[in-house]
């Protein structure tokens, strides 16, 4: 198809320039990240001091690796699952039904995005210690992370349902199919890449959650941020720097699967406040 | 007739999310409240039956707490206008380029910088604008600068902070926004004699208003809420309100306060959502009549 003829006057002008600034100033702190845990010096310096694997087999060994680490691995996975299961059923009776309070809803669903994470993680241990219950637990961490990442899976999953052709499911259904078999079999195979999408985004969003951590955890139950941050406090430590390099690894490698199989620049679209 | 059947059995999807926000997000929110007009009870988190505006008089009364409200309400407001002059462009190339290729890389980047972790970009920062990073030192050596510029430490080490912590958030909402915006409109807008610029803040701007709300809130919320940030980019000359709750509650032992400051925090983040909600509802119906 011919594109209109304005695609081809480009951007107002000034627009490319400030793109290209944008993106340096956004990539530069992971790339300075990467460069120094593989400096052989433990500050970052140019010319480079030699190229070396030290700081990352170091961190690899170290407790950060073995324990926060795997622990964040764990809680955001699981934070991931307890947001897209909790909703994704939400997001499809948004979407689809209307009741009233149904706009409260949806906002009460993404507030978390809009509050201090520190606050709902301070707000959290103080219900905790008062039901006596809950409090320096691995469940009780694990709450705070599904309610900070839950906004991530309604944009998305609400997006995506809002934009889907609802024909599709009622052929499905004059074909013959119940209510549950033309949802299963009509729309989620169309829905699944955001629903993906959106527990993907929760689950690195929980992986990298500094501010609901800060209240909840405790030294033995130390999330990788939160153990960064401890390392970060009283030293320049290298090993913080390979920490963030194996993180931008998985980040960056797992944008690319993603991109294959969905449009990326789709994500937010159809999400209204 | 099957159909609506069916809706209404739909609506009960709705209902264990809405059970675990009840437990988990509005009642600790109001516990907290709570606790905020307690009178202030060292080391204990019990709720006490008693009530006072004793903490927030407190909080009213001393200028440094104050100044710490102020400082946040200042960051985060330059912050969210910083992200939204250069996002917008951002956000406007992503969805305009005809190249998937540059579309692409441009999400994924987008996207990266904002899963990235907190505590590695604070970590990049600091090697990028501390007093012997990346900037003064090259600038230096260059024999540019014979002193250092202070870059860290104060409100612009804080500031590029927020921005590259609230910026992806500002960005992603507008890209689909602008890409519903039919590219017909704008060639109308050429016939009738605008120029490119003239079209953009004629026909594009004012109809990607709901995205940038979005961004807008976005961006403000996460800036006003930022603890790590502005203590570690910032310094004490910034010293923003989490960093008193914060200080409050682990240094001092006194929950009350800390909560009531969290409660000023959480108030002063809710004024601002729903004042620019409103703003942008009574613009948009303004324009709609208008119309």
């Amino acid at each position: 198809m011919k594109k209109p003829r304005y695609y081809k006057e480009g951007y107002p002008c000034g627009f490319r320039l400030i793109t290209t600034i944008t993106a340096a100033f956004l990539i530069a702190p992971a790339l300075v990240v990467v460069l120094t845990s593989f400096n052989s010096a433990p500050y970052l310096s140019f010319p480079l001091k030699g190229f070396s694997v030290q700081w990352i087999i170091a961190y690899l060994k170290s407790a950060l690796f073995t324990q926060s680490f795997t622990l964040s691995l764990l809680l955001a996975a699981a934070a991931a699952i307890g947001a897209l299961l909790l909703g994704v059923p939400a997001a499809i009776a948004i979407v689809r039904v209307r009741f009233p309070g149904k706009d409260l809803l949806q906002a009460l669903l993404v507030a978390p995005l809009m509050l201090p994470g520190a606050v709902i993680g301070l707000a959290l241990y103080a219900y905790y210690v008062n039901i006596g219950a809950l409090m320096r637990t691995f469940p009780g961490l694990l709450v705070g992370h599904i309610i900070v990442a839950m906004p991530f899976v309604i944009i998305t999953v609400v997006g995506a349902l809002s934009s889907f052709d609802m024909d599709i499911e009622n052929a499905a259904r004059t074909l013959g199919a119940n209510a549950i078999q033309a949802f299963f079999k009509a729309t989620l195979p169309n829905i699944y890449p955001s629903i993906m999408v959106g527990g993907f985004l929760a689950f690195i969003y929980s992986f990298g959650q500094f501010a609901v951590s800060f209240y909840l955890s405790t030294p033995d139950l130390e999330p990788l941020p939160m153990a960064l941050y401890s390392t970060l406090r009283f030293a320049h430590d290298p090993r913080v720097a390979a920490a963030g390099t194996v993180a931008v690894v998985i980040v960056i490698s797992s944008m690319l699967i993603i991109n294959r199989f969905t449009d990326l620049d789709k994500w937010f679209a159809g999400f209204r406040f | 007739m099957i159909r609506v059947s069916r809706e209404k059995k739909t609506a009960f999807l709705a209902i264990p999310a809405l059970v675990f926000f009840i437990f988990f997000f509005i009642v600790p929110i109001f516990t907290l409240l709570a606790l905020a007009f307690n009178p202030k009870a060292l080391g204990s988190i019990a709720i006490q039956p008693v009530f006072t505006l004793d903490n927030f008089k407190l909080f009213f009364s001393f200028p440094i707490y104050r100044q710490s409200l102020f400082n946040s309400l200042w960051l985060a407001s330059a912050a969210t206008a910083v992200c939204l002059l250069v996002g917008y462009p951002v956000a406007y190339t992503i969805a305009r380029t005809p190249s998937k290729r540059v579309q692409a890389f441009l999400v994924i980047l987008v996207f990266s910088s904002m899963q990235i972790d907190l505590t590695v970009r604070i970590f990049g920062y600091l090697t990028i604008l501390g007093d012997n990073g990346l900037i003064n030192g090259t600038l230096i050596r260059a024999g540019i600068l014979s002193r250092r510029l202070p870059l860290m430490y104060n409100s612009f080490g804080a500031i590029v902070g927020l921005v590259n912590l609230s910026l992806p958030f500002l960005i992603l909402p507008l890209i689909g926004i602008i890409e519903s915006i039919s590219p017909d409109l704008l060639n109308v807008a050429r016939l009738l004699g605008c120029n490119r610029w003239k079209g953009f803040l004629k026909v594009e701007l004012p109809l990607s208003l709901p995205g940038i709300i979005t961004g807008v809130l976005f961006a403000f919320a996460i800036s006003m809420s930022s603890y790590l940030i502005p203590v570690l980019l910032g310094g004490w000359g910034s010293a923003v309100l989490p960093v008193y709750v914060y200080q409050q509650i682990s240094n001092q032992g006194l929950w009350q306060r800390g909560s009531a400051f969290a409660v000023v925090l959480l108030l002063t983040n809710l004024i601002v959502v729903f004042a620019l909600i409103r703003y942008y509802s009574r613009a948009y119906t303004r324009r709609l009549m208008a119309a």
